[in-house]
């Protein structure tokens, strides 16, 4: 076995440089405290280590968000206390206040402290917050003084321009947290819904008509003429042909025809006609000059169709007439029950013709156009206002009318128990948000612990052993003094030095 | 006794020649490549004379160099395997720095913009959350752009280093192919061995070891070699040259090495293996392309899903303040209410008979039917198919539900949602692009139709690749492989009609693309390929649409003037987690952003850690390899020093049988005076 003089060298060569490279990796390692220089080092380790890195920023996040969450509902929790006070205050007064032996005086000094309480709860509901938002306008962004608004400066009437909505903060990967409540649920709902109206039913569909024996002319329906009816003995053949004719000339197929007691034809349609517009629905019978269906007998008809009517926004179609308007008025129930979700409804037939909707939730009755409700017969329902402002106001003009020859609230009944309705919106609404902090205080517990967890493992995967890497890099010393040594020696030998 | 003088001298000059060869090898101890050389010293012919035979003295017949031919081949490809590792290692461990970097990796920054998101769903209408939303959007996009750019350095340097590598190998062959004529020539005539141009060849054939992997062969006493599949270099010599071009794909990012061959250049990048050419081809297919892919695709991913919800909300502005893209990603086609986003990146072999486009469909509608809500609704007609069997319900709700159901069984949508609007009208709301129309015989009202609400087709999301395709074209067939999974896919002829149907709706979908070719005539030609890398290039497209002066339109709120609601931003912000891609065989996503871009970096970690692995272990063998051929055939001095002496030894005694002879020779004379 062989060996050059080239691959000793080189050995000894290598042997060091394997060493160097060795001692400087470990050097590294103590000046940077990692354990993992380049992610090629551990490929496995340094993508767990950066999926890792990822939880903890998403979770010290959620953490931000839950303290701004829990400052924002303790501003809010003690702006409702403020509001409780008040309410409690005026709830005193009121006792106060039934008491009968009150002089007038005495009554007014309590309604203008009630007055002021009314005030007090007004700017409170107009509170901002430390970046300027009203806390109870929902989503919108209302202008000065806020969502509660007044242009009377008693706070006779108060609008309220804010919504409903609610902001949602996300404080968990699924968990979410309301940081603001409507003030609708806090105040009371102010707005006046109509709750009833009368609908008047105005048909225009005409029957009864005293027909002569013998050919029907001049009938046209919805402005097409209708002819070839042919007249015959009894009225019930030209009944049935007065109806082929219109399905024949018009299209119409949900006509018919009978004949009415006093001889005349009736007819009646119960279907919507497909026209493109808006539901019409009722035929259209004129009478054209020179025609022989007499115009007197042309009468109004009784209780037809209804169309146009519209309960929140949705058209109510396919409102059929009935025999009698008790009839008709169920008809118009079972349709706003199909058409909306609402079941609350109830129709009975008024007087004068007209049909007299009731509804235990709100809701908003209008006509749509080319609809045949007159609007004349709509009027107001019972308004139902049970917001706070409103029962301070109905205290205070108790206690002290504004008119005294014509006061607005006459007894004293019921005034309680609005402000205790009040008083419990706003409690409960307390304590909502009293659970909603504690909810969000034990999140935060839970994602804190987590963060250190994982921050834990990071370390323990990243983070160099000082211990051990010193222990190696001495090592690694020895071995490369070694190295140096055992080199330096060899190339000291050679038989070239015993040659003379 | 002339004999005896001549025996003496052809001594004297054997032993001389062995101390000069010996005295040759001391002096090229230190000469890299360097075979030790030995003189063969053979008898002399005898002469029959007549007390028998009687020996003629010595003579050197040959220098012969200590060299075995198995151990060069050997080392040669244990060089080869090494250069190999060591150029992958050295550029993937680069790329492996750039993208997995906790501190300027694509992690941080897309962890500060979602982070910056969250922030603003606290106070959407704080105009300081804005601009830092702002910021931390720019800094993402920005960061995109950069680290695009620094793996498109990263390919200019291996360009570079190939450039470098074709010149000296052309130098490298021209010599092997001069020395191989020279050595022929000089052992045509003679036994004698030429050893030091063989050693120069020996040379040069290890340094060509190192930038290519490849066979190489003796025949009639000249080396040949022969790279890739047997495509030779240098033959005899002759020698093919090298040039470095484009790949068949014009204006592509891929390189082209070609060789010569008679009147035409054949690439042979692709069938390189070993060395560095090879290390720096198998970095760029396997570390370099689908990196960038990547990143693309997260890009792209990131910019369509927000861009589509943020264009469902509103900003400060009211009511006309929604619709709006927050990032933008460059060539975005928009049309008659529909869009789509082109994708970048196609290369054709010869774009003379066809231009291909790519796009993601971004399309669908909110359409609303007319009334009949509590009819039953007939005439419907989803995508071309007719929906029967639509009754009524007790309300309309209900009507509304049967119309989804039905609609679920006969077409195959099932992302479709049908609600109740005022007028009684049914609004369809589908995540995929539909189609709704109505049969001349139904119920449903055509006026109540109305164009949806603009909107990203998800489906199309998340089933994108970080692939690049071929469309082809043979023997009338066209098909499209995925190059690097390598699946083809035939298509069928209704396949084709909508893949040359270029009008907006049109296009053939494939992998969450939309392809459309646009033939000027018939057919592609046989044989022509086109190359499209889809996502390529998107990461260094990415850019901001919503300007700094904007940012009151960062639509946080889902309804207009509601500038406290959060909606839009909890949703948005919801886009770091949800799994929008990588959709499998069933359909259904199963990756997020980051997650998707967390296998990136480990795959590349991967690959990495390997290549460093073998690279030590290749070193290892490749030390050993050259030990063993210094073993036999490199100089050791004591050796040397040991050989000296013999040989003066042996000269001295030469020179004693000459003085001996003159001795001899002076008695004899005086033998006879």
């Amino acid at each position: 076995m062989r060996i050059s003089t080239i691959s000793m060298q080189q050995q000894g060569v290598d042997a060091i440089l394997d060493k160097q490279v060795s001692i400087s990796e470990t050097e590294m390692q103590l000046a940077t405290g990692r354990k993992i220089l380049r992610p090629s080092d551990d490929p496995v380790n340094s993508s767990m280590v950066l999926k890792l890195k990822e939880s903890v920023s998403l979770s010290e996040q959620y953490l931000r968000n839950g303290e701004l969450a829990t400052a924002a509902l303790s501003f809010e929790e003690s702006t409702l206390e403020g509001i409780t006070n008040n309410i409690q205050r005026a709830r005193e007064l009121a006792l106060q206040g039934m008491n009968g032996t009150n002089s007038a005086e005495s009554r007014e000094a309590i309604a203008l402290e009630v007055q002021q309480i009314r005030e007090a709860i007004f700017n409170l509901g107009n509170t901002r917050d430390e970046q300027g938002e009203y806390i109870f306008a929902g989503t919108k962004a209302p202008t000065a003084p806020g969502p509660f608004k007044s242009t009377d400066p008693k706070l006779a009437s108060v609008v309220f321009d804010g919504n409903e909505s609610q902001r949602v903060i996300q404080i968990g990967m699924d968990q979410r947290v309301t940081a603001k409540d409507s003030a609708l649920d806090i105040f009371g709902k102010q707005e006046t819904e109509v709750l009833g109206s009368a609908v008047t039913n105005s048909s225009q569909v005409l029957e009864g008509a005293a027909v002569a024996i013998g050919d029907v002319t001049g009938m046209t329906i919805n402005g097409i003429a209708i002819d070839d009816v042919v007249g015959g003995t009894d009225a019930a053949t030209i009944a049935t042909d007065v109806v082929a004719n219109i399905n024949a000339k018009t299209g119409e197929t949900g006509v018919s025809a009978v004949v009415a007691a006093d001889g005349g034809i009736r007819l009646t349609s119960g279907e919507s006609l497909t026209a493109g517009g808006s539901n019409n629905g009722d035929i259209v019978v004129a009478v054209a000059t020179g025609g022989d269906i007499a115009a007197s007998g042309i009468e109004a008809g009784n209780y037809r169709k209804t169309s146009g009517l519209m309960i929140n926004g949705t058209l109510i179609g396919d409102v059929s007439a009935g025999a009698d308007p008790a009839a008709s008025a169920d008809n118009m129930v079972n349709q706003i029950n199909i058409y909306t979700a609402q079941t609350g409804v109830t129709a009975v037939a008024g007087a004068n013709n007209k049909i007299e909707l009731t509804s235990n939730d709100d809701i908003v009755i209008s006509t749509a156009d080319g609809g045949d409700i007159s609007a004349t017969g709509l009027k107001n329902g019972t308004s139902r206002n049970d917001d706070i402002f409103t029962a301070l106001g109905s205290l205070v003009e108790w206690l002290n009318p504004a008119d005294p020859d014509n006061p607005q609230i006459e007894t004293s009944d019921g005034l309680l128990e609005s402000l205790d309705k009040g008083l419990d919106r706003v409690l409960t609404i307390e304590s909502k948000i009293g659970a909603r902090i504690n909810m969000i205080e034990r999140h935060s517990d839970v994602e804190r612990s987590f963060v250190d967890k994982i921050r834990e493992n990071i370390s323990d995967i990243n983070d160099v052993d000082y211990a051990e890497a010193i222990a190696q890099f001495n090592l690694d010393r020895v071995g490369i003094q070694a190295a140096q040594q055992a080199y330096s020696k060899i190339q000291g030998l050679s038989l070239f030095d015993y040659l003379r | 006794m002339s004999s005896l003088l001549g025996l003496g001298s052809s001594a004297l000059g054997a032993y001389r020649s062995a101390l000069s060869v010996t005295s040759n090898n001391i002096s090229n101890v230190g000469v890299e490549g360097y075979s030790r050389q030995n003189i063969d010293l053979e008898q002399a012919d005898t002469l029959k004379g007549n007390v028998g035979y009687l020996g003629n003295g010595v003579a050197p017949e040959n220098v012969q160099r200590s060299y075995d031919q198995f151990l060069t081949r050997n080392l040669n490809s244990a060089i080869s395997s090494g250069s190999h590792y060591d150029s992958y290692y050295e550029y993937a461990s680069t790329i492996d720095q750039i993208v997995a970097d906790p501190e300027v990796g694509m992690t941080p920054a897309l962890g500060s913009f979602f982070s910056s998101l969250q922030d603003l769903s606290s106070a959407p209408a704080s105009i300081p959350s804005r601009q830092v939303l702002h910021g931390e959007a720019e800094a993402l996009v920005s960061r995109f752009n950069t680290i695009h750019q620094q793996m498109q350095d990263v390919r200019d340097q291996t360009k570079q280093e190939l450039a470098a590598i074709v010149e000296r190998v052309n130098g490298i062959s021209r010599s092997v192919a001069e020395l191989n004529a020279r050595i022929s020539e000089s052992q045509s005539g003679s036994s004698a061995s030429p050893n030091d141009l063989l050693d120069r060849r020996d040379i040069l054939m290890k340094e060509l070891s190192e930038y290519f992997g490849g066979l190489s062969t003796e025949q009639d006493g000249m080396a040949n070699f022969y790279v890739g599949k047997g495509r030779a270099l240098i033959v005899g010599n002759t020698y093919n040259e090298l040039t470095l071009g484009n790949s068949q794909y014009r204006e592509g990012d891929s390189v082209g090495l070609f060789m010569k061959q008679g009147n035409y250049n054949l690439d042979i990048a692709s069938s390189v293996k070993g060395g560095r050419v090879g290390g720096i081809v198998d970095f760029t297919k396997e570390i370099l392309n689908p990196a960038q892919n990547s990143l693309g695709q997260m890009a792209v991913t990131l910019a369509a899903t927000l861009n589509a919800q943020h264009r469902e909300g509103f900003g400060l502005g009211g009511e006309s303040d929604t619709g709006k893209d927050f990032f933008n990603m460059g060539n975005m086609v928009v049309s008659e209410g529909i869009s789509s986003l082109e994708l970048g990146s196609v290369v054709a072999e010869n774009t003379t008979s066809a231009e291909l486009s790519v796009s993601i469909p971004m399309n669908n509608g909110d359409v609303v039917v007319g009334p009949a809500a509590v009819a039953d609704v007939t005439g419907l007609i989803i995508n071309g198919v007719q929906i029967a069997d639509v009754t009524a319900g007790a309300n309309s709700i209900e009507t509304a539900t049967n119309m989804v159901a039905r609609m679920n069984e006969y077409t195959s949508l099932t992302g479709v949602t049908a609600s109740v609007v005022e007028d009684n009208k049914i609004k369809l709301s589908s995540p995929e692009t539909i189609t709704v129309s109505k049969s001349s015989t139904g119920n449903i009202d055509a006026s109540g139709m109305s164009e949806g609400v603009y909107r990203m087709v998800r489906s199309s999301i998340k089933n994108l690749t970080a692939d690049d395709y071929k469309l082809s074209y043979q023997d009338s067939q066209y098909t499209i492989t995925n190059i690097n999974t390598q699946q083809k896919r035939v298509l069928s002829s209704d396949e084709v009609v909508n893949l040359k149907d270029t009008s907006v709706r049109g296009g053939l979908t494939h992998d969450g693309l939309t392809i459309s070719l646009n033939i000027f005539d018939g057919d592609m030609e046989d044989g022509e390929e086109i190359l499209f890398q889809p996502t390529r290039k998107a990461a260094d497209n990415i850019k901001m649409s919503l300007g700094a002066s904007e940012i009151t339109s960062i639509a946080a709120a889902d309804k207009a003037n509601e500038p406290g609601n959060n909606s839009n931003t909890l949703a948005m912000a919801n886009l770091q987690t949800e799994k929008i891609m990588g959709a499998g065989a069933d359909g259904l996503p199963t990756a997020g952003i980051q997650d998707s871009y967390g296998q990136l970096v480990a795959e590349i970690g991967v690959q990495t850690h390997y290549a460093e692995v073998n690279r030590t272990a290749q070193d290892a063998v490749r030390k050993h390899a050259q030990s063993a051929r210094d073993n036999l055939s490199a100089v050791n001095l004591d050796e040397e020093a040991a050989n000296l002496m013999k040989y003066q030894q042996m000269f001295q005694a030469s020179t004693r049988v000459i003085s001996m002879a003159d001795e001899l020779f002076q008695a004899i004379l005086g033998a006879v005076q």
